[in-house]
C-alpha cells in the first residue's frame, strides 16, 4: 500500500505558550511494497511522522493517504498498521502466543481460537521464534523481544508495517544481525515498511529509500547511496558516512575555490561557458526548458540574484512548467557554481575519498597527528597545514609505508562545495 | 557492605581485624537478641498466661514467682470465651464479613479511581488529586463526629452497611494504586490501542494483571485493617443488628467489653481472649509475611 | 517461505468514497481478511473517566470531605442545638435554626445560633483539654525519638548481619499484625501490680521493689503509668519503622561503601556521613509519618488501662487524656467542643509538618 504525505504538519505548544512544529509541511510519497528509513537527528521530527501514519498523533495540517483512500481521521485500528515500539511494548504478563494473538482479539468477525493460534505460530515461525511461544516476555533477550513485537505487529496482516527506532536497544553485534532480519521480513511479506532511525549506517544497509529530515523538514528523498554520493546539503553530507565527513573552510574567488590559500579546484566544468549575465542565464534557462516569456524570465533573474531557489521554482512552475525541482536544482546549481561572485565557501571530502596519487585538483596538504592502523585500513589524522581543522583520511593498508612522513600531500578524489548557508554548490 | 578480600600488611594486623570483627558481630547480635526476645515477651506471655488456670495465676501473683511455662495447661480459659457469656463466636464471623465485603467494595473503588487519575486526562483531573491528597493530612477525628451523625441519620446504626462502607475508600489506596499504574509504560497502552482496545478494555487485560502486585497488598492492608479496627465500630456498632438481631460488635469491641464484663478481674480469660482475638491475623501474617513485608515496604518507600 | 506472501497477498480495499475528507471510519483498509472491529460509539475520555472516578468520589464526598467541612463549620458555632441529630448538615440546620430563634410563634422558644470562637476559647481554658496537651506532647516527645532511634539501629544492624536476617526481620515485624486493643490488654496484664506481675519480676532481678503501675486505686502514679503507656507504644512502633528504614538501606549503592572504605573511613563516619544522609528521605517520612501518628494517640491507650473507651486512668479517669481522647470523650457532651478540638488537632499536626518539612529542606538529599 502507498503511503503519500501531503503538505503534513504537527505543531506542538510548548509550556510558555510558544509554538513548535516538530514536522513543518512535509510531502513525500512511500511506495508501495518497499522499505523505507526516516533518518535525521533527536528532534527532527521522524518519530513524530510515523505516528502520525499510525493515527497516534494528529496532524495540525496536511492529509495521509493510504492508497486512494484519506485515511487522516481514521483512528489508528481501522487504518491496517502494524506499528513496533522503540521499548517493544510487550505485555510482560502474557506470554509470547498471547502476546502475538492480542490483536486477533478484536478482529471481526471473530476468529476461532485455533484459528489464532495458527496465526500465532506462523507469524513466529516467520521471525524465526517459533520455538518460544510459551515463554514470557521478561525470559527473552532484547533481540527476542524485539521479534515477538514485529509478530505481534504483523499477526493482523497489516498493510504498512513502522517501527520505531527497532535497532537502538540493542547491542552492535545484534544489531547487524537483526537489521538483515527485518530486510529479509520485509521482502518476504512484501509489505510497505516504514522505520525510524537515528543511525545512518542503520538507514543505508537496508532502506530501499532513506528520507533524510532535518527539524521537521524533509531534507533529501533517494537511494542510500545515492544520497551518500550525491548530498543535497551540508547537512545531508555531514549526517551520512562513517566516520564524519572532513569540512573544510574554503573560499571561492572568481570561480576558483582555494583552501588555506591554495588552489583546490580549478575551475566548474558546467553545461557550457557562463557569464554572469542575462544572456547567460536566458539560454540556460530556455535550454532547460523552464521560461517562455520575457516576463517570466524578468521575474526569474530577479529571484536568480538572490538564488532563492523556492521563488525560482514558485514563478516557474505557476506557468505549468513541471518539471521536477531535483532537476531545477541541478540547474540552479550549475548556475550558482557558474557565479563568478567571491565568497568563502565549505569544501567537504569524504574520508575515504583521497588518495596519494596525484589530481589535477583537490590537494591537502597535511600535518599528521597520528596514525591508526585499523586492520584493512589506515587512519591519518592531522590538520591541514596552516589551520587549525583536524581531517581524518581513509586510505588502504597497502600504503603504508608511504605515510611515514610528518608532512604528507593527499589528493581528494572526490568532493563537495557547499555555500556557508548549506546548499550545494558541486 | 561489600565483602572483597582483605589485605593486611602483617600479622598483627589480620590478627587485630579479626578481633574487632569478633567483637563488632557479639554486639550486634547480642543487641539484635536482646530487642528480639523484647519483642517475642509478650507473645509468650500471652500464649503461657492463656494456658494457666486462674487459681494458679494467681497464686503465682500472691506469691511473687512468675512460672514461665505453666504447671498445668488447661484449656478452660479458652472456654470461657466461647461461651455463652462469650460472644465471640458472633463478633469472629462479623469481623469475617466485613472484612471481606469491605475489602471487596475498597478494591473496587479504588481500581476504578486509580484507573482514573493514572490513565485518563479529564478538566480539574490535578486540582481534584491535590484535594484528595490534602485531606490524607486529616485526622479521622475531624470525620468521626458527622460520620457518626449521618449514619444515623441514614439508619445505619449497628448495621453492616456503616462498618463497611464509611471507611471503604481510601485516599492512600487510590494514591498507591495509581503510582503503581503510572510506572506501567505508555507505549503498552498505544499498542493496545493501535490493535483496537478501548480504555476499559485495556484496564481489564492490562493495567490490572500488571497491577496485582499492588492490589494484592491492598486486599492484605484492608483485612487487617479490617480486624483491628476498633474506634469506628465501637462508636457505631455496639448493640444488635435491627435486621439480623445478632450483636454487631468487632472482635476488638468485643475484647474490650471483656474489661467491663463479668471476666474483668480474671486476667487469664482476658489473656485468653488476646489471644483469640491476635491468632486469625497472625496466621494469616505467617502465610502471607513476603506479600505483607513488601507491600508495606513499597508503600513506605516514596516519601 | 513463499506461502508468507500469500497472506499478504493484495485483495483490493474496499473504498467507499476515495479522496474525500468524509471517507472516515466506514473503510476497510486491510488487505488480507483481517478487519479490527468498528467502534459503535466510543465515548469520549472525559466520560470514562468521569464513571470511574465516581463511585469513589460519591463516597469521599460523603465520609471524608463533607465531615472536614462540617466539623469545621461547626467549630464555630455558638449555642447550635445539635442534640437534636443536628450534628450533621450543619450548614443548613443552622439557618433552620436562626430562622426558627426568630419565629415568636413556636411553643418552645429557640435560642439564635452565632457565628463566633465561643468553642475554641472553651476548650483552651478548659482544663482536661490543656492536660490532654500536655500528655499527648509528653507522650510524643518520648516515644517518638525513642522509637525511632532505636529502630534505625536495628535496621542497620539488621542490615549488616547475614545469617538469620530473615528470622531477626520476621520477629520485629511480628507487632505489625497485632491488635491494638488486644496488646493494650496484654500489656495491662503485664504490668499488673501483684509482685508476679512480669513487669515486677523482672525489676526484681535488679534488686528493685514491685510496684502498681497502672491503677490509680493501687498506688500507680502518673509517671508509673507513663512507663507502661511508652513500652507499650515503643513495643508497637518499632515494625513499621524498622522495615522502611531496611529498604531505604538496602536501595543505597553498594559503592558507597566501598568508596569510603578505600579511602580507609571508620565506621562511625560511614554511618553518619554516608548511611544518614543517603537514608534521610526514609528518615523524613518515619518522622513524620510518626509524629503524627503519635499525636492522635487514643486506641493504645485506653486499652492499658482497659476501663473503657473513656478511662485514661487515675482516680477520674484522666490521668492520661490524650487529644484525641478529648475530642472522643466530648462527642455525646457537647459536640461543638469536640469539633473544636479536632479542628486544633488538625492544625497542630499541619503545623508539625511543615516545620519538619522546613528543617527538611536543608537536611534532606534525594
Amino acid at each position: 500500500m502507498e503511503v503519500r504525505l501531503e503538505d503534513l504538519s504537527k505543531i506542538f505548544v510548548g509550556r510558555k505558550g510558544e509554538e513548535v512544529a516538530a514536522v513543518d509541511h512535509m510531502s513525500f510519497t512511500i511506495p508501495d511494497g518497499k522499505l523505507v528509513g526516516l533518518l535525521g537527528p533527536s528532534g527532527c521530527g521522524k518519530s513524530t511522522t510515523l505516528y502520525m501514519i499510525a493515527g497516534l498523533h494528529k496532524p495540525t495540517n496536511g492529509r495521509i493517504w493510504f492508497g486512494d483512500a484519506d485515511v487522516t481521521n481514521v483512528p489508528p485500528e481501522n487504518r491496517g498498521i502494524g506499528l513496533v515500539f522503540h521499548n517493544y511494548a510487550l505485555y510482560p504478563h502474557m506470554t509470547v502466543r498471547q502476546n502475538i494473538m492480542f490483536p486477533l482479539l478484536n478482529v471481526r468477525p471473530k476468529l476461532e481460537k485455533a484459528e489464532m493460534e495458527n496465526i500465532a505460530q506462523e507469524m513466529a515461525n516467520l521471525v524465526d521464534i517459533g520455538r518460544l511461544l510459551d515463554r514470557k516476555p521478561k525470559e527473552l533477550s532484547g533481540g527476542q523481544q524485539q521479534r515477538v513485537a514485529i509478530a505481534r505487529a504483523l499477526s493482523k496482516r497489516p498493510q504498512v508495517l513502522l517501527l520505531d527506532e527497532p535497532l537502538s536497544n540493542l547491542d552492535a553485534r545484534l544489531r547487524l544481525q537483526t537489521r538483515e532480519e527485518i530486510k529479509r521480513i520485509q521482502r518476504e511479506t512484501g509489505i510497505t515498511t516504514i522505520f525510524v532511525t537515528h543511525d545512518q549506517e542503520e538507514a543505508m544497509s537496508i532502506s530501499d529509500e532513506i528520507v533524510v529530515m532535518r527539524k521537521g523538514v524533509v531534507q533529501q528523498i533517494d537511494e542510500p547511496q545515492k544520497v551518500y554520493d550525491e548530498p543535497k546539503n551540508l547537512f545531508v553530507a555531514k549526517f551520512l558516512g562513517s566516520p564524519a565527513i572532513n569540512i573544510l573552510d574554503g573560499e571561492m574567488i572568481d570561480g576558483k575555490v582555494y583552501v588555506n590559500g591554495e588552489l583546490f579546484e580549478k575551475g566548474f566544468k558546467s553545461k557550457g561557458e557562463f557569464n554572469f549575465n542575462d544572456e547567460g542565464i536566458f539560454h540556460i534557462a530556455v535550454e532547460q526548458g523552464y521560461l517562455g516569456t520575457l516576463d517570466q524570465y524578468n521575474q526569474a533573474i530577479q529571484a536568480i540574484e538572490g538564488l532563492d531557489i523556492k521563488k525560482i521554482y514558485g514563478v516557474v512552475s505557476a506557468n505549468g512548467y513541471k518539471k521536477d525541482l531535483e532537476d531545477f536544482d541541478e540547474a540552479v546549481g550549475a548556475l550558482r557554481a557558474a557565479q563568478k561572485v567571491n565568497r568563502p565557501v565549505k569544501v567537504a571530502v569524504r574520508p575515504e575519498a583521497f588518495s596519494l596519487t596525484k589530481t589535477e585538483s583537490g590537494i591537502i596538504h597535511i600535518d599528521v597527528l597520528f596514525i591508526e592502523h585499523i586492520g584493512r585500513d589506515i587512519s591519518v589524522v592531522g590538520t591541514v597545514s596552516g589551520m587549525k581543522t583536524k581531517v581524518r583520511i581513509i586510505i588502504p593498508s597497502e600504503y603504508r609505508q608511504e605515510v611515514k612522513d610528518s608532512k604528507i600531500s593527499f589528493f581528494a578524489r572526490r568532493f563537495f562545495i557547499f555555500e556557508t548557508s548549506g546548499e550545494r554548490i558541486k | 557492605m561489600a565483602e572483597h578480600e582483605l589485605y593486611f600488611a602483617d600479622e598483627k594486623a589480620l590478627r587485630s581485624y579479626k578481633v574487632r570483627k569478633v567483637i563488632r558481630n557479639v554486639l550486634s547480635y547480642g543487641f539484635l537478641t536482646i530487642f528480639a526476645i523484647f519483642m517475642l515477651i509478650p507473645f509468650w506471655f500471652m500464649i503461657m498466661t492463656s494456658l494457666k488456670s486462674e487459681i494458679a495465676y494467681q497464686n503465682e501473683q500472691i506469691a511473687g514467682i512468675l512460672r514461665l511455662i505453666p504447671d498445668r495447661v488447661v484449656w478452660d480459659n479458652y472456654a470461657s470465651i466461647f461461651g455463652t457469656s462469650g460472644n465471640f463466636g458472633q463478633y469472629f464471623l462479623n469481623t469475617f464479613i466485613v472484612a471481606t465485603l469491605s475489602t471487596a467494595f475498597t478494591v473496587v473503588t479504588t481500581v476504578f479511581a486509580s484507573f482514573a487519575f493514572a490513565r485518563l486526562d479529564f478538566k480539574g483531573k490535578d486540582f481534584i488529586f491535590t484535594i484528595l491528597l490534602a485531606t490524607m493530612m486529616v485526622p479521622g477525628e475531624m470525620m468521626l463526629i458527622t460520620n457518626y451523625q449521618t449514619a444515623m441519620s441514614l439508619g445505619w446504626k449497628d448495621t453492616y452497611q456503616a462498618l463497611i462502607l464509611v471507611h471503604g475508600v481510601s485516599v492512600f489506596y487510590i494514591f498507591y494504586l495509581r503510582q503503581t499504574f503510572q510506572q506501567i509504560p505508555n507505549e503498552l497502552y498505544l499498542a493496545a490501542k493501535v490493535d483496537g482496545y478501548g480504555e476499559f478494555n485495556y484496564l481489564f487485560k492490562v493495567m490490572l494483571p500488571i497491577g496485582s502486585p499492588t492490589i494484592v497488598t491492598i486486599i492484605i492492608l484492608g483485612v487487617m485493617g479490617a480486624w483491628n479496627a476498633f474506634i469506628w465500630p465501637n462508636l457505631v456498632a455496639s448493640g444488635t443488628n435491627p435486621v439480623f438481631g445478632n450483636s454487631m460488635r468487632l472482635v476488638s469491641n468485643g475484647l474490650m467489653s471483656l474489661f467491663t464484663s463479668e471476666f474483668s478481674s480474671r486476667d487469664t480469660v482476658k489473656i485468653a481472649g488476646s489471644v483469640v482475638v491476635t491468632l486469625p491475623l497472625f496466621i494469616f501474617f505467617l502465610i502471607f509475611r513476603k506479600y505483607i513485608m513488601r507491600g508495606v515496604s513499597r508503600s513506605g518507600i516514596k516519601g | 517461505m513463499n506461502q508468507i506472501k500469500h497472506l499478504f497477498k493484495r485483495d483490493k480495499a474496499v473504498v467507499e468514497a476515495a479522496g474525500t475528507p468524509e471517507v472516515a471510519k466506514t473503510v476497510d483498509f486491510t488487505r488480507g481478511p483481517l478487519k479490527i472491529k468498528q467502534a459503535r460509539f466510543n465515548l469520549p475520555i472525559w466520560a470514562k473517566a468521569w464513571i470511574s472516578l465516581i463511585p469513589a468520589m460519591i463516597f469521599l464526598l460523603a465520609f471524608m470531605i463533607y465531615p472536614i467541612i462540617n466539623t469545621t463549620i461547626i467549630s464555630f458555632m455558638e449555642n447550635f442545638a445539635w442534640q437534636r441529630g443536628a450534628g450533621s448538615f450543619a450548614f443548613s440546620n443552622f439557618f433552620q435554626q436562626l430562622e426558627n430563634s426568630l419565629n415568636p410563634d413556636l411553643l418552645t422558644p429557640v435560642t439564635a445560633p452565632k457565628i463566633s470562637l465561643k468553642n475554641y476559647i472553651s476548650v483552651f481554658t478548659d482544663r482536661d483539654f490543656q492536660n490532654s496537651v500536655v500528655n499527648t506532647v509528653i507522650l510524643v516527645l518520648v516515644s517518638v525519638p525513642l522509637t525511632i532511634g532505636i529502630s534505625l539501629v536495628l535496621a542497620v544492624l539488621l542490615n549488616s548481619i547475614k545469617k538469620l536476617q530473615g528470622l531477626y526481620q520476621t520477629i520485629f515485624f511480628l507487632p505489625y499484625v497485632t491488635n491494638s486493643i488486644a496488646l493494650g490488654m496484654v500489656f495491662n496484664v503485664m504490668f499488673s501490680a501483684s509482685d508476679g506481675g512480669l513487669m515486677n519480676q523482672f525489676l526484681s532481678i535488679f534488686g528493685l521493689d514491685p510496684r502498681a503501675w497502672i491503677y490509680a486505686a493501687q498506688g500507680a502514679t502518673k509517671f508509673t503509668m507513663g512507663v507502661a503507656i511508652t513500652v507499650s507504644t515503643v513495643w508497637n512502633g518499632l515494625a513499621f519503622k524498622i522495615l522502611v528504614f531496611m529498604s531505604g538501606l538496602a536501595s543505597i549503592d553498594k559503592q558507597y561503601y566501598d568508596a569510603a572504605r578505600i579511602d580507609g573511613t571508620p565506621r562511625g563516619r560511614i554511618f553518619a556521613k554516608i548511611t544518614v544522609p543517603l537514608l534521610s528521605p526514609q528518615i523524613l517520612y518515619i518522622t513524620i509519618t510518626s509524629f503524627i501518628g503519635a499525636f492522635k494517640a487514643y486506641s493504645g491507650i485506653i486499652a492499658i488501662f482497659g476501663q473503657g473507651a473513656t478511662n485514661y486512668g487515675g482516680g477520674a479517669g484522666k490521668a492520661w487524656m490524650t487529644i484525641v481522647g478529648y475530642i472522643y470523650n466530648f462527642r455525646d457532651l457537647k459536640l461543638p467542643y469536640a469539633a473544636a478540638g479536632s479542628v486544633i488537632l488538625l492544625l497542630l499536626i499541619l503545623l508539625i509538618t511543615l516545620v519538619q518539612f522546613q528543617v527538611s529542606k536543608r537536611r534532606v538529599h534525594y
